[in-house]
């Protein structure tokens, strides 16, 4: 944990970095991050160490100046600041306002509760993997980090090909190995019990110890065989030359008067075959499994694994033993109308022999079974049906905003209280509350179109009006056309009108103007010769003029 | 999304050892939705109700407050007709040391002490202001009616 750490971790820290460098092994997950203090199992914790926000024992504990104390991770969180700064940050507690930016607001509490609150025991992370080891958290980092059998680390063996394994294992497989690689090395055989040994390594033990007899007395030839599994190991000549540094010198002669030899100590010199190397299951059962499968495999996969029933004695194999208590006649069962009331309890052999002719339950199970199964069925078709009516009546329930509120709203929980009276009860009369139902989706329905039709006149209303707006305008556009058209015109006129004066007077003043009107005769007689209207004129001017005379 | 383990504890505790009157019991499907039971605190109009309520854990909780309604009808002022509770503490003054446990308890709480000064159903709370007497009835009336 970071910087309010108590003293335990900084105590830690340089020995796992060096456990790690000496081992030479890569950590693969807990092992390279510290262990999540608030995720442990812990066991027994006072309430005062629990923090108020996650309920978990504090981790990196920090205090508020009003005395309160928290995770710092869960107390930052608490006092952020809003988006919008409207809400002040307060205690969680007590409310008071607190800045999580101000030193003298919140601060590191006291070391007694950090090492309070690291003193706590709890489980090994491990322990859905089958770790059962249980400490004060402080010393857990520790226990993982070397100890633990359930910690991932990398296996580091040899494989086939000669390249080094980097799956990730559990650390007891590797450990095993080891122990064995160990014993080979220093005595020739194997410490562990032999089976174990014999069903753990197979045929490369073989290899060792033919390369220890190698090198014990270096005249003998290897045997072809074992050319083949040399590959497995990547420096053979190393690990001989090694045990013969070893027995060379005063180790040698400590290590092999300790049977309890620290592991530590050898871990780095010896080489492991990969744990993950496939071989054939030992009992013949014909499945590949690996070292680091095979416990599992033992305890549940294997069908050569022989177990005796406890009933009846027989050597069933393990994954078919579930099967066979389903036959097995010596094993005690209950009859099977038990569900139906019949209470007797016997061997299967009995069972069948003698029960199940008297058993008055057994008779009826067809039948009573028969039933179930309908009663099942209404129940699931009754199921079906109250949620059709709970939708009908939510919809109708919606309907207020459509008008009619209370009417409708009475109507539909009046029908669905009666409805499910009537189903529950009498069930011959389910009609009524179907009708009813019907008539409140019709009546929905209705509302509905009505609602619809309404929208549509509205939008013709604003659509006819849009379009007489259109028309006047047109018209008034025509109408002042027309007006420039008719005033054009007008003005056309008086021109001409003008002009027609004109002329007239023009007329009128030479008329007046000459002396001779005989002359004026004979013009216009001439000038009638060819204009008849003319003509026609002149002679009522002489009239006129006569009319003078 | 992985349920945060204050979560899961709160809803072990609740289960576990359950506050007297108060029934929570987390929705099968989703676990941050509760089903809950409040019964009417004695001496109340509300007594003998059991009143239901659904609660919601947000995704910030406890950061935030959950979200909680009343599913059963009730007459209360602080309380309107969606079930919408007024309570400081599920809004402003929430704060993440408060638990699902100690939140059911003050809706209990509300329950025995109406509040018509801080209304969230006026015509309730007008009731209530005018004439005590005959809005207990009413409430009495519908605890009857509704949570029984």
């Amino acid at each position: 944990m970071p910087e309010t750490e108590t003293y335990h971790s900084e105590t830690i820290y340089p020995v796992i970095a060096s456990d790690i460098a000496m081992q030479g092994t890569k950590t693969i997950d807990s092992l390279n991050r510290l262990v999540d203090y608030s995720s442990l199992d812990y066991i027994d914790v006072p309430g005062h160490l629990l923090c108020p926000i996650c309920q978990y024992p504090f981790v990196n504990p920090y205090t508020t100046k009003c005395g309160h104390t928290f995770c710092k991770e869960c107390l930052i969180q608490a006092l952020e600041p809003n988006v919008d700064l409207s809400v002040e940050c307060r205690c969680p507690i007590d409310r008071r306002p607190l800045n999580r930016d101000y030193v003298e607001d919140i601060f590191p509490a006291p070391k007694i509760i950090s090492n309070m609150v690291n003193d706590l025991v709890a489980y090994c992370p491990n322990k859905s993997r089958g770790c059962q080891f249980q400490d004060q958290r402080w010393l857990l980092q520790r226990h993982i980090k070397d100890v633990c059998d359930y910690a991932l680390i990398s296996c580091g063996g040899i494989k086939e090909d000669g390249s080094v394994c980097s799956q990730p294992t559990h650390r007891k497989f590797i450990m095993e190995e080891r122990r064995i690689q160990r014993d080979y090395l220093l005595y020739g055989y194997s410490m562990l019990p032999p089976t174990n040994a014999r069903l753990m390594y197979g045929s490369s033990n073989i290899h060792t110890k033919n390369n220890i007899k190698d090198s014990a007395s270096s005249s003998e030839s290897v045997e072809t065989k074992d050319k083949s599994n040399s590959l497995k190991f990547d420096q053979p000549s190393k690990n001989n030359l090694h045990l013969n540094a070893i027995k060379d010198t005063k180790l040698y002669q400590k290590l092999a008067s300790q049977d309890d030899m620290p592991l530590l100590e050898l871990q780095e010199d010896i080489q492991i075959p990969c744990v993950h190397q496939e071989s054939d299951c030992a009992n013949g059962c014909g499945i590949k499994i690996t070292k680091a499968t095979k416990e599992a495999h033992n305890n549940i996969g294997c069908t050569k694994v022989m177990l005796s029933c406890e009933y009846c004695e027989l050597q069933v194999a393990k994954p078919k033993l579930n099967l066979h208590f389903e036959q097995c006649p010596e094993m005690t069962i209950s009859c099977s109308a038990k569900a139906y009331g019949c209470t007797w309890i016997g061997i299967r052999r009995d069972l069948e022999a003698e029960h199940q002719s008297k058993c008055h339950f057994i008779a009826m199970v067809p039948f009573l079974s028969k039933q179930d199964k309908k009663i099942e069925l209404l129940e699931k078709e009754n199921k079906s049906l109250r949620y059709h009516l709970d939708n009908i009546s939510q919809s109708l329930a919606n309907l207020p905003s459509f008008g009619n509120i209370n009417r409708n709203d009475s109507v539909s929980s009046d029908s669905t209280t009666y409805s499910i009276e009537t189903t529950e009860s009498l069930g011959a009369l389910p009609v009524l509350p179907v009708d009813l139902s019907m008539t409140n989706a019709s009546i929905s329905h209705m509302l509905m179109e009505n609602d619809r039709l309404r929208a549509d006149l509205d939008h013709l209303t604003t659509s006819l009006a849009e379009l007489e707006m259109k028309q006047n305008t047109l018209f008034m556009q025509e109408n002042f056309r027309n007006q420039e058209v008719m005033h054009s015109i007008k003005g056309m006129i008086n021109t001409l009108r003008q002009q027609i004066h004109y002329i007239l007077l023009e007329h009128r003043a030479f008329t007046t103007n000459s002396s001779n009107p005989v002359h004026i005769i004979n013009q216009s007689s001439k000038v009638a010769s060819t204009n008849p209207e003319l003509l026609r004129r002149r002679l009522s001017d002489i009239t006129r003029q006569d009319v003078k005379l | 999304m992985s349920l945060p383990k204050r979560i899961i504890k709160e809803t072990e505790r609740l289960v576990s050892d359950p506050v007297p009157g108060i029934n929570a019991e987390p929705h099968d499907d989703n676990l941050r939705y509760f089903n809950v039971t409040i019964d009417g605190p004695s001496s109340s109009p509300y007594e003998g109700g059991k009143f239901k309520l659904e609660l919601f854990l947000p995704e910030d909780y406890p950061m935030v407050a959950p979200k909680i309604r009343f599913l059963t009808k009730i007459y209360h002022p602080n309380i309107d007709r969606l079930g919408r509770i007024c309570l400081d503490v599920l809004k402003a003054n929430w704060s993440p040391a408060l638990q699902i446990r100690t939140i059911l308890l003050s809706i209990q709480a509300l329950l025995g002490a109406p509040n018509p000064d801080d209304p969230l159903a006026n015509d309730v709370a007008q009731a209530w202001k005018d004439n005590e007497v005959e809005a207990v009835k009413t409430a009495q009336a519908w605890t009857k009616e509704f949570a029984v």
